[in-house]
């Protein structure tokens, strides 16, 4: 048992911290959350230029060949500047999406592309009738013609608005709620009949509405074997979520520390309030929250990277989000426990990880979703 | 990282070693719940023999010196020896654990002479001798420094007086005390002090046994000291420095092997007692809520299990040292306790109050933890936990010194 970095790992940590504080303070953040489509693409091309998005991507389509554990170790500190979305959503969710499932011809032209940032992709799974698992999917693709036509409705995907292609869950198969009759595909967001627009909310992310009018997609578009799109699914998504919580780990982290800084220095009844027990409990629910993320993830990482049996693999993630959800969110509202007044001020960063925190609690799956699949896994 | 011990073929020949010797000590049968945690005198004496048996062979303090009648074993056969100790529990039959008072020990290690280590030590490494250690009075529990009992010397002796309650863990009285008295009545808090290691058999100690609802370690016992005259080469330390031989911690931190071991496996029991159990003609575990109620606390189990791997990551130099994760472990397992005696509650309704012996659920083992739940100051309050922690954090009287915040797993 060794839960030490590797030596490599630890110079990769502190490069992408040094890159952080130079290139990515939180008042750029501010400013990518407040622009039109929260996005910067002088930001995009700085962070594919430290080469971040072909990590963990085969070494044959440009890639760099790391563990998922390498990886996380860049979006943990990803996620304690609190880096837009769109880096995971392009390079880790389609980028292994894409790498398990795809076609030799759809590799070689897209991972080196999105590799090197110059294609960005986003997936649409989640529907109007929000969810992650395979009921949650309807969006329905007809197959005429040597074409596949989509009808219905995607929702709350996020970084819809700014890229040039799409993952689509879509429901090929005759049955509405099982896990047999899904294909993914890939769809041109300007494809003829496909409108999208920004929905308004409090949100980290962009959510986007994306309506689908007779929306062709040719074959040759499909990713994996039609109708087995959720098998396909399942390890990529897996590998994702446990990135997404290293994300979170870093986010925790960094509420940790803001708020202990706070606390040592914010100064009433003549003392610093960090001297007061009540705000004491809420740091140490802050430092166990964040020691609860960090170690599920870990021991997510580590199972899937040692490829362990599938089901080990499923649990020990579910366990892990379900876990960072909680964990996230949970510092941030602690946080603004021990900020009040300064917390909810735009002229202080608490907000917008606390923001961030709310956005992805549900994202690939809240707590309860990722429980439910633990019971289920443990025979329950 | 690797989550995963590996054992080399010596260390598997160590394993099977340790677990022949163990199955001819330990009780064949399985132990209900209640009987192992107050312990009749005849398993009590039975116990002792064990641990002496164990002390012949240095694992009664397994990562002690050998010259001052410890193991000395490293870390991979420490966790070996612990391992198999679990497995004999797991299986619900009854050993005595090496469980050494670290606190006992790290006074003598750190200020007993060379011959108090001898006379004191060595005994207690060996397994030969059981102190108490009395520290808690009826008006000081979290606030220790605030003892009021006494030893004021004369000549080659100390004369002892007052009173210590809580103490104790057996259903007899033990060899000695580790006692902390007030040595002089006029000096500051903390520096007042002396810690003595009192022979038990000296004229003048009163026992009272505890008549208390719960104790998760045994017996409790009031026990008075009437004009004890304690040989002064009892005294550990210099007189007025008791209060820093009580809190002295050992350079190297013992028990980190023990933190690699998970606890709290009742949950698995009781995850797997729900699967089995019907109610309405259904197992219990297909009810919804009894369903999240279990992934919670089966993540809970989990929490326990990887920050005891942290911690042991972390005293093996894997991890830097931060300096709230001790508390921290030991704060969750306090904090879990009540919230799985109400998911009991819960899940079994008054079936998980009973102690009849035909009728008590596994092995008794539910009853004692909804009755234990209540039970979390031992050791210090989860309170007095989390003023601590606040301390490792930089917060409170630890506001202003540097909390250790290298690169994380760096």
């Amino acid at each position: 048992m060794d839960l030490s970095l590797t030596e490599s790992q630890k110079m990769l940590k502190n490069s992408a911290r040094e890159f952080l504080k130079q290139e990515c303070p939180w008042t750029e953040i501010k400013k990518i959350d407040e622009s039109q489509n929260g996005f910067s693409a002088e930001l995009w091309k700085k962070v594919a230029e430290m080469g971040w998005l072909a990590m963990h991507l085969p070494e044959e389509y440009g890639g760099m060949g790391c563990s998922l554990t390498d990886l996380a170790v860049i979006y943990e500190e990803m996620g304690q500047a609190l880096l837009p979305g769109v880096f995971f959503s392009s390079s880790v969710l389609c980028g292994l999406i894409l790498a398990s499932s795809a076609t030799e011809k759809q590799k070689a032209e897209l991972l080196p592309a999105i590799g090197c940032g110059d294609e960005i992709l986003a997936f649409a799974l989640t529907e109007p009738d929000y969810g992650w698992g395979p009921e949650n999917i309807s969006l329905k693709a007809s197959f005429r013609n040597g074409k596949f036509v989509l009808e219905g409705v995607k929702s709350f995907v996020p970084d819809a608005q700014i890229v040039d292609k799409l993952i689509c869950a879509v429901r090929t198969g005759r049955y509405s709620s099982s896990e047999e009759g899904i294909s993914l595909l890939l769809v041109d967001s300007g494809s003829p009949g496909l409108q999208s627009r920004q929905i308004a909310a409090f949100s980290g992310e962009r959510f986007n509405e994306l309506i689908f009018n007779s929306v062709e997609v040719p074959e040759s578009n499909l990713i994996g074997e039609v109708d087995k799109g959720w098998l396909a699914l399942k390890a990529p998504l897996n590998q994702a979520t446990a990135i997404l919580c290293s994300y979170m780990v870093g986010g925790c982290q960094h509420l940790l520390d803001m708020t202990v800084q706070y606390a040592q220095t914010r100064v009433q009844f003549g003392q610093p309030i960090g001297a007061f027990q009540w705000v004491q409990g809420y740091i140490i629910e802050q430092a166990n929250q964040l020691e609860k993320c960090r170690w599920f993830t870990a021991e997510a990482l580590w199972k899937l990277d040692s490829h362990k049996p599938e089901s080990e693999q499923d649990e020990v993630v579910s366990l892990a989000k379900a876990v960072a959800s909680e964990a996230f969110l949970e510092c941030g509202h602690l946080g603004h426990e021990v900020h009040a007044g300064i917390g909810v001020d735009k002229k202080y960063p608490l907000y917008l990880y606390s923001k961030k925190a709310k956005t992805l609690y549900s994202y690939l799956g809240d707590p309860y979703f990722h429980r439910r699949r633990v019971a289920r896994l443990l025979g329950l | 990282m690797d989550f995963e011990f590996h054992f080399s073929e010596e260390l598997e020949a160590f394993r099977r070693e340790v677990r022949g010797f163990l199955e001819t000590i330990a009780l064949n049968e399985p132990l209900p719940h209640a009987a192992r945690t107050l312990l009749t005198p005849e398993l009590y004496y039975r116990g002792r023999e064990m641990q002496k048996k164990l002390g012949e062979r240095g694992w009664f303090a397994p990562a002690y010196p050998r010259e001052y009648g410890g193991g000395g074993l490293d870390t991979e056969h420490c966790l070996i020896l612990y391992q198999e100790f679990a497995r004999i529990e797991e299986e619900g039959r009854w050993v005595l654990l090496p469980e050494v008072s670290g606190i006992h020990t790290a006074g003598l290690m750190a200020y007993g002479t060379e011959d108090q280590k001898r006379r004191l030590l060595t005994p207690l490494l060996r397994g030969e001798v059981i102190g108490w250690q009395c520290f808690t009075e009826p008006d000081a529990g979290s606030d220790l420094a605030s003892l009021k009992s006494t030893a004021m010397q004369d000549g080659d002796v100390f004369i002892i007086n007052g009173t210590k309650v809580f103490v104790g863990e057996d259903p007899v009285p033990p060899d000695y005390f580790y006692w902390l008295a007030v040595t002089d009545p006029a000096a500051p808090r903390h520096e007042n002090l002396g810690a003595f290691f009192i022979p038990a058999d000296l004229p003048g100690i009163h026992f009272q046994p505890l008549d208390l609802i719960s104790s998760v370690t045994g017996q409790k016992w009031e026990v008075t000291c009437e004009d004890v005259r304690c040989p002064a080469d009892r005294l550990i330390g210099e007189k007025n420095k008791g209060w820093q031989v009580s809190q002295a911690t050992l350079g190297v931190e013992r028990g980190g092997e023990g933190s690699a071991i998970p606890r709290n496996r009742f949950i698995l029991k009781i995850i797997e007692y729900c699967k089995k159990t019907l109610h309405n003609r259904q197992p219990l575990s297909k009810d919804p809520v009894i369903q999240d109620l279990l992934v919670k606390l089966y993540i809970e189990y989990h929490v326990g299990r990887l920050w005891g791997l942290r911690n042991f990551a972390m005293t093996k130099g894997q991890i830097p040292l931060e300096r709230y994760t001790g508390t921290q472990s030991y704060l969750h397992s306090k904090r879990l306790a009540p919230q799985l005696g109400k998911a009991l509650l819960d899940i079994l309704g008054p079936s998980a109050l009973v102690t009849d012996p035909e009728l008590q659920l596994l092995m008794g083992e539910v009853e004692y933890q909804v009755r234990n739940c209540d039970c979390t100051h031992f050791g210090g309050t989860p309170e007095m936990q989390q003023i601590m922690m606040a301390r490792g954090l930089g917060l409170g009287r630890g506001a202003g010194r540097k909390v250790n915040r290298q690169v994380a797993g760096g």
